[in-house]
Formats: structure tokens, sequence, C-alpha cells
């Protein structure tokens, strides 16, 4: 058990590769969590979230072959499941859109906050920790996934440009952009 | 923020955290925070976000997540054994085989035997001529004749040709 903790991402990928299903287990276990909390900073909704993780990691199984070791493993995951998070909110978008066509929503970038959230079984620190949750939630998409990788997951700039395949200066000035906007929503907390 | 320069200076805040700001960059923040309070308020509160983000609770995936995984996989690779089978070139080849056969066993009794196909008693072609093996319609009456129990009798001279007609009678044998 010692000896596994030091084996890396990629080491384990190739002895799934090579047919050692524990190996895919122990993936899952480093990963499970990390990849629901980024999910569910998408989805809003924790069964939805599981569920979403839990393709990711049968897409993982089933095209284990497609990794290559150019890539760190936690990129080429991350990416999967945010490129399922992404299209599971057109989905919602296209259905919100679709029901709310009335109030004639302009911005595109604007995701409609999901009114039926289940957050059974995550505990916030304080009042300001909901808010920030919200704060994040209201967020424009490109500036919602930086901060969820940068300031939440804590990803270094170099995995978030591979992941979300934009240039590394993109992804700093984002995460500024990002940064100012949460701190401006959330100014009048300290009013 | 107040001016163009303020917003500038919020600009290089992640880069200022991160001490990635080049020497003269770095001086020209230092510089402006020192005379410029709202810019020193943003800055404290962006470290006050920074700070509430990492402290935010980590989601846990629920107890049976890896449990409920590894079974939609056992259950997918079972799909799997069946339709890696049923597409699996050799399969699809034997299923070829086997239709072919069967339609070649097929068309080889219509053409061998066709009229089997239309009869089945085989006591008459299609020809009209009387099988010499076969009984006629009048014979067979006859043969039912003498049974006992109930049958149908047919008289002799019943069968008027010019009339066309058949006259069946329904009687008891002694």
């Amino acid at each position: 058990m010692v000896e596994k903790k030091i084996i890396s991402d990629e080491q384990l990928i190739a002895e799934f590769q090579a047919g050692d299903e524990r190996a895919f287990v122990e993936l899952v276990d480093r990963y499970k969590d990390r990849l629901v909390h980024f999910v569910y900073r998408f989805l809003n909704d924790m069964t939805d979230a599981e569920d979403l993780v839990q393709e990711t990691f049968l897409k993982v199984y089933k095209k284990k072959h497609a990794y290559r070791e150019i890539a760190k493993f936690s990129t080429w995951i991350y990416t999967i499941a945010g490129n399922l998070a992404r299209s599971e909110l057109r989905k919602r978008k296209r259905r919100k859109t679709y029901t709310m066509s009335s109030l004639s929503f302009d911005d595109n970038e604007f995701t409609p906050v999901d009114t039926d959230k289940d957050t059974e079984g995550i505990v916030f620190n304080s009042y300001a920790g909901e808010e920030i949750m919200k704060a994040i939630e209201n967020l424009p998409e490109p500036f919602k996934t930086i901060t969820i990788l940068r300031d939440i997951q804590e990803l270094s700039y170099e995995d978030i440009s591979t992941i979300l395949d934009i240039p590394m200066g993109t992804v700093k000035s984002r995460v500024n952009r990002a940064r100012l906007k949460l701190q401006e929503t959330l100014s009048y907390l300290r009013e | 923020m107040q001016n163009n320069e303020c917003t500038y200076i919020c600009e290089q805040y992640t880069e200022y955290k991160e001490n990635s700001l080049s020497v003269e960059v770095r001086s020209k923040v230092d510089s402006h925070l020192a005379i410029c309070s709202p810019c020193q308020a943003v800055f404290q509160q962006l470290n006050q976000v920074l700070s509430e983000l990492h402290r935010l609770n980590p989601i846990k995936t629920s107890a049976s997540f890896t449990d409920d995984l590894m079974s939609k996989i056992a259950n997918q690779n079972r799909e799997t054994v069946w339709q890696r089978l049923y597409q699996s070139s050799y399969s699809r080849v034997a299923g070829y085989a086997v239709a072919a056969g069967l339609m070649v066993a097929i068309g080889l009794n219509i053409w061998l035997d066709p009229i089997s196909l239309g009869t089945s008693g085989g006591s008459e072609n299609f020809t009209g001529e009387n099988n010499s093996s076969t009984p006629t319609l009048a014979e067979r009456s006859d043969s039912m004749a003498t049974m006992g129990g109930d049958s149908l009798e047919l008289k002799p001279g019943t069968i008027n040709s010019d009339a066309s007609s058949l006259q069946l009678v329904s009687g008891k044998k002694p």
C-alpha cells in the first residue's frame, strides 16, 4: 500500500493499459473527489456530477489505449470531464432557452442558475462560502472554468492551458479577470 | 477603481501575488498602492476572496461511487463479450454460411420435387391423369360405403355429367 502511494498517475495508467485493473481503481480513488468537485461547480447538482464523473471514468476505461504519455494523466482526465460537463451544460442551456424563450436572453455566455439544486452532503464553511458559490455559478462560462481549475482545484497554469487548449497568457489574464469579477460581486459582503 | 492607472494596477494582481512581475512593474504597483486606498482595498478584498475559495470544503463522492462504477463496467464488459461475439467476422461468416446452406437446400428441394410442395396426398397430379395406384373418387366412396358407422354413400348413377351435379346421401350401412 505504501508503495502504491509513490506510483505516479502516468505509471498507473501504464499498468492499467497492460491489464492491471487495480491500477484503474487506484486512479478512480485518486481522482473521483477532485473531478466531482470540478464538475459540480458547473452542474450544481451532486447526482448529475457523480453520473458525469462515472461517465468520465467509463471513457477512461474503454479508451485507455488512447492515452499517450505526451500529456499528464491529470490533464487528460480533466479534459474528458470538462468536455462532458460543457456538453451537458449546452444541453441544459438549449432546454432552458427553449422554455424561457419569451425572456429573450441576449448574453450568450449567461448560464441560467439551476433552481433544482441538490446540495445534499455539501457543507459550506460559512455564509460567505455560500455567497462565493453563488458568485462562481453566475460567472460567465470561461471565467467560471478558470476559477474552478485555478482557485478551487489549484491546477498549474500549464495544466489549465493544456486542458482548455488556450495559450498560457490567456489563462493568466482570465484568472485575473475572473478574480476581479468575483471581488466585485462579493464586495457588498464587506460593506 | 479610479482611472486607467488603477485598472492597470488591478490587472497585475495575480502576477503581483505570485511574484512573477518584472522588477519594474512590481515597483510601479507598489508605488501606486502606497498612494491609492481604493486599489489597496481591492487588493485586500482579492486576498480574502482567494483565501475563502481555498477554504471551500472539498466535495466528497458518495461511499458507493467506486462500487457503482465497477459494477457499471462489469455490466458493460458482459455486453461487450456478446457484442464482440455478434460482431466478430467469424460469427458473421458462420451466420452467412448457415443462411446460404438453408437457401440452397430449399432451392434444391423445389427444383427436384416441385409437385410435392403443392399436394398433400400425392394421389393426383396436375395433368389430370389418374394414378393407377390411387383410388378414384368413386372407388374411394365405395370403399367408404363398406365401412361401418356413419358414412357418406355415393349412389351409382347419381353422377350426372349433364347436370354436373353430385348427390351424396347420408346414411348408415347395415
